[in-house]
């Protein structure tokens, strides 16, 4: 990836996993999963660079991490969205949009 | 519980919580593509080429868990803390001249306030240093609508008896008497005293005893209780002091205790006392009304109570003796409130004014942190896109703010120190306690709660701006974001129209007062105060009549009018300002009862005292040689009582009756005099021949008279002369608080002089602050804006319309804070109202005066940046950017 879109995406993986959290608890693999699937596989995220930013949102405060017992029994690292997370997220897709509104306005005129 | 233990445990081995994360995630993933129908190992494979580079990927996970650790250790807000104080100080290190004037600006402020808090604390909120002071109250007879006065023996008597409301009840009389000793003779204030009076106080004697109801009695009163201040100040704390004699007034009183140094309430309290000791004639009286009457509420009982019984008994008296307790009746009051009832009001005014100044200060400080905070946008951005967040970065604004506050207070707390010795040494004399003031823990406690209050104060509005700090644009544009900008203006433009308002509340405050003090100036006195000598001296004991008194006074008056320089000397039993009682005077016509009566104060004064005080006799003749005992008894009104007795008739020749029930012939009318000082109300007053008053009026005077002498020079010089001159009459008369009338005229004034001295130095300190702060702000504009107005000059633009253009800046906050301020001063002036002369609280002049000067001011404070950006060398300018 072109170090320009690395950092493009780097919030934007952030705002993508605050989205994943928003309807409830999820540990990694289950965002990762959740991410191909709802992307349709289309950003081809790297595993891992999605934990790195799992870890950067808990110091942030914007999620929070529990452990947590897996459908098997074990022990598994489960994320949910904190109060401030969900402020950020509202934010973040503000922003995205306003952003991406740009952003096709001056690729659609020919 | 059991379950999560082990967890909770686990969690500072980040590397297992990682290892243990980052296993599940690539198990979870290889079984998903088994379940496509790879191979185990081909699977394995998969799921970590899928995951990237794991080692990287680790070993960044293992910081951020440690960093998350660090910040979650109890510890970690307290180096935070730590680490913000250091950084703290480390800025302000870094920009002394900015922390200096902070620090200076606030410290002003803060030790202002302090200062003056130490002194409301200690004159009007301290409690009194004697158990339940609440509860004690003063007890005093009213006549009609006048404020609570004196009582009369027999009142007094009849009231003690009959109450039920209070535990103990005393009476007191303060005077001063002679204290001889082998080193000369001194005046010291005594209080005569019911044997009661240290019950009602509930105070114990530190050595010895208090009296005992028998020696409350004539005859047996000749024992004394010393004030710890005298005890340690004229007799050298002897410790074998009990059962020792001291002469009083040239008689021996046993020395039967000592009180405490609690009991010196202040400098100028009662050096010792002495029972009462009411003779069966002076029990009887009802006509004189001079004893102080405390007393201590019984337990359970509200002053509600205690006021319905005392207006019930002052009913009863006023049915039996209706002679002289008609119209009077008795009410409470509780003894703080007396004592400080007058400053009371005074220092809470003095109290908002420095806190008004402290708010100017903060303004201030305020806009000098928020200029250092767009200098800092830059670095406040780098900080949050390293990963500070904003709450970490607003509390570092606070930290600083807080550490500026907590120096600034320290460097108060000294200031305050040295105020406060000037306030107190400045203070006119007799404020109750107020020398007892100190920068004590409440002090200190006032102090540190008011710079942190003002660190939040000024701190609130930079760290609100940096928790709005836009990242970006404050990276690409070096913190001068346009809307940044344009916002922060109008904080600034706020703060300064604040500060002018609050200074323009300070100024026509202090404004008023000096109106005032100039009215007061103009208020004529009624006589001539300039060259007059005048002291005080007590008659000896040894003459008991009264031809023995009028002939010693007229003796020493005749040995100091022989003296070179002494046109005129004269003997008065009160001088204005000081002495005099109060009598009733009924016409002659009306009934003698006490509804008849006109309140008047009284003067005895030997012939010459109108013309050595220059007195003018508006009517009639002045008294002469021919008014002496035994001839026709004469009066001398002044105009105001003139006019009460015999309202719209020449009252020359017209009798009244006074002091006693021989009618006495007006043959006199003296001009007013303003003699409780010129913004009291002239009183009714009344002259006597010294030569014709009675032994019971002497008793009155305690044989306490006043000399008075004009002079051709200087009066003050006449001192050891006069003193020679008394002493040649009789060596053991002691003559005391000798002043020039001047002096003593200033007195009554003094108060007001202090406290419109402080005002008017704190509208001062006011108008500079405000000063500094539109200088400062519109430095800071011209400073923004210097790029355009280079641009302006370049393109020709002349040096007048960029003078214009920067000064103007001030002009809509600075007309803005003028007409609020001129708004707030007429609600604030109110609470002056009281103190003021011939001015109304909404004086015109002085509000318009007021605002022009603080305009003026304004208008130079911006002029001189503006001059300054105006002369600036464009080419200069774009070469710096």
């Amino acid at each position: 990836m072109a170090p320009d879109q690395q950092e493009l995406l780097h919030g934007t993986l952030e705002t993508l996993i605050l989205k994943t959290l928003a309807t409830g608890p999820r540990h990694g693999y289950a965002i990762a999963r959740w991410l191909e699937t709802a992307t349709g596989d289309g950003l081809q995220i790297e595993d891992g660079s999605l934990y790195p930013a799992l870890y950067r949102l808990e110091n942030r405060g914007w999620i929070r991490a529990k452990w947590t017992r897996s459908e098997l029994g074990r022990p598994v690292k489960s994320y949910q969205l904190t109060a401030a997370g969900r402020r950020q997220l509202v934010a973040n897709v503000k922003a995205w949009s306003r952003f991406s509104r740009s952003v096709s306005k001056v690729l659609s005129n020919p | 519980m059991k379950l999560r233990r082990p967890f909770r445990a686990s969690r500072p081995r980040i590397d297992q919580e990682v290892d243990g994360e980052l296993e599940f995630h690539l198990q979870m993933r290889q079984r998903e593509l088994m379940a496509q129908g790879l191979r185990e190992d081909e699977a394995r494979r998969a799921a970590l080429a899928r995951f990237g580079d794991l080692t990287h990927a680790r070993q960044e996970l293992l910081r951020l868990g440690h960093e998350r650790e660090r910040r979650r250790r109890p510890g970690r807000w307290v180096s935070e803390i730590r680490q913000d104080v250091v950084f703290a100080l480390r800025q302000m290190t870094a920009a002394p001249a900015v922390t200096l004037v902070a620090i200076a600006t606030l410290a002003v402020g803060i030790g202002a306030t302090t200062a003056i808090f130490s002194a409301v604390d200690s004159v009007v909120l301290r409690p009194l240093p004697i158990p339940d002071p609440n509860r004690l109250v003063v007890v005093g007879e009213t006549w009609r609508d006048s404020r609570a006065g004196n009582i009369s023996v027999g009142s007094f008597m009849d009231m003690a008896e009959e109450q039920t409301v209070f535990d103990a009840v005393a009476a007191a009389v303060v005077e001063s008497v002679t204290l001889s000793r082998d080193s000369g003779a001194e005046r010291v204030l005594a209080g005569r005293v019911s044997a009661s009076f240290f019950d009602v106080f509930r105070q114990a004697p530190a050595r010895g005893r208090v009296f005992r109801p028998a020696e409350d009695q004539p005859g047996r009163n000749q024992v004394v209780v010393l004030s710890h201040r005298l005890w340690t100040s004229q007799l050298a704390a002897d410790p074998q002091i009990v059962g020792k004699a001291i002469i009083l007034d040239g008689r021996p009183h046993d020395v039967i205790g000592v009180m405490p140094a609690s009991f010196d309430f202040t400098a100028d309290s009662e050096a010792l006392w002495i029972p009462i000791a009411f003779t069966p004639e002076q029990r009887a009286r009802r006509d004189e009304h001079y004893l102080d009457v405390y007393a201590r509420l019984r337990a359970g009982v509200t002053i509600e109570r205690a006021s319905q019984e005392m207006a019930a008994i002052g009913g009863r008296l006023a049915q039996r003796f209706p002679q002289d307790n008609a119209d009077r009746t008795i009410q409470i009051q509780p003894l703080l409130d007396l004592l400080v009832d007058d400053y009371r009001a005074r220092l809470f005014v003095l109290l908002g004014a420095v806190g008004l100044v402290l708010l100017i200060a903060c303004g201030n400080v305020s806009n000098l942190v928020l200029a250092r905070g767009a200098a800092r946008g830059r670095e406040l951005a780098v900080r949050n896109a390293l990963g500070a967040g904003r709450g970490r970065l607003v509390r570092q604004l606070f930290t600083e703010s807080l550490v500026l506050g907590v120096v600034s207070a320290g460097v108060g707390v000294a200031a305050a120190h040295g105020l406060l010795r000037l306030l107190v040494a400045l203070a006119p004399a007799g404020v109750p306690r107020l020398e007892q003031a100190s920068i004590d823990i409440t002090a200190l406690g006032f102090a540190v709660t008011l710079g942190m209050t003002a660190s939040v104060v000024f701190g609130l509005i930079p760290a609100w701006r940096a928790a709005r700090i836009d990242v970006i644009a404050s990276l690409r544009e070096s913190g001068r974001g346009a809307g940044e900008h344009r916002v922060k203006d109008v904080v600034r433009s706020a703060l300064i129209a604040v500060e002018v308002a609050l200074a323009v509340v300070l100024l026509v405050g202090a404004g008023l007062l000096i109106r005032s003090a100039i009215e007061m100036r103009r208020v004529a006195p009624g006589f001539n105060p300039s060259g007059v000598y005048s002291a005080r001296l007590t008659l000896p004991a040894s003459r008991t009549t009264a031809e023995s008194l009028t002939q010693t006074a007229q003796d020493i008056e005749a040995a100091v009018t022989a003296l070179p320089g002494v046109r005129i000397a004269a003997i008065s039993t009160a001088v204005p300002g000081f002495g005099s009682f109060f009598n009733g005077i009924v016409p002659e016509g009306e009934a003698r009862e006490s509804r008849n009566a006109r309140e008047a104060r009284s003067r005895f004064v030997s012939p010459g005292f109108f013309r050595a005080m220059e007195l003018p006799i508006v009517r009639g003749r002045s008294f002469d040689d021919h008014d002496r005992a035994g001839g026709p008894l004469v009066m001398i009104v002044n105009q105001t009582l003139a006019e009460r007795l015999f309202p719209g008739q020449d009252p020359i020749g017209r009798r009244a009756f006074c002091c006693n029930e021989h009618p006495k012939t007006i043959v006199g009318v003296a001009a007013d005099v303003r003699a409780r000082g010129p913004n009291r109300p002239v009183e009714s007053e009344f002259y006597l021949p010294i030569a014709q008053v009675d032994d019971v009026a002497w008793g009155w005077t305690r044989r306490n008279v006043f000399l008075v002498a004009r002079t051709d020079g200087d009066a003050a010089l006449l001192r050891p002369a006069v003193r020679q001159a008394v002493s040649s009459v009789d060596p053991g008369i002691p003559l005391f608080s000798p002043m020039t009338m001047d002096e003593r005229m200033a007195r009554t004034v003094q108060t007001e002089r202090f406290n419109t001295m402080l005002l008017a130095i704190l509208g001062g300190v006011g108008m500079l602050l405000a000063a500094v702060g539109i200088y400062g702000v519109i430095s800071y504009f011209a400073a923004q804006r210097a790029p355009e107005i280079g641009i302006r000059l370049a393109l020709g633009a002349r040096r007048e319309t960029v003078l214009k253009l920067v000064a103007g800046q001030a002009a809509v906050p600075v007309a803005a804070g003028l007409v609020i301020g001129g708004i707030g001063a007429v609600f604030a002036s109110q609470l002056l109202a009281t103190q003021l002369v011939n001015v109304t609280p909404t004086d015109p002049l002085t509000f318009a005066a007021g605002v022009l000067v603080l305009a003026v001011v304004a208008l130079l404070a911006a002029l001189i940046p503006a001059r300054r950006a105006a002369a600036l060398d464009p080419a200069r300018i774009f070469r710096s950017r």
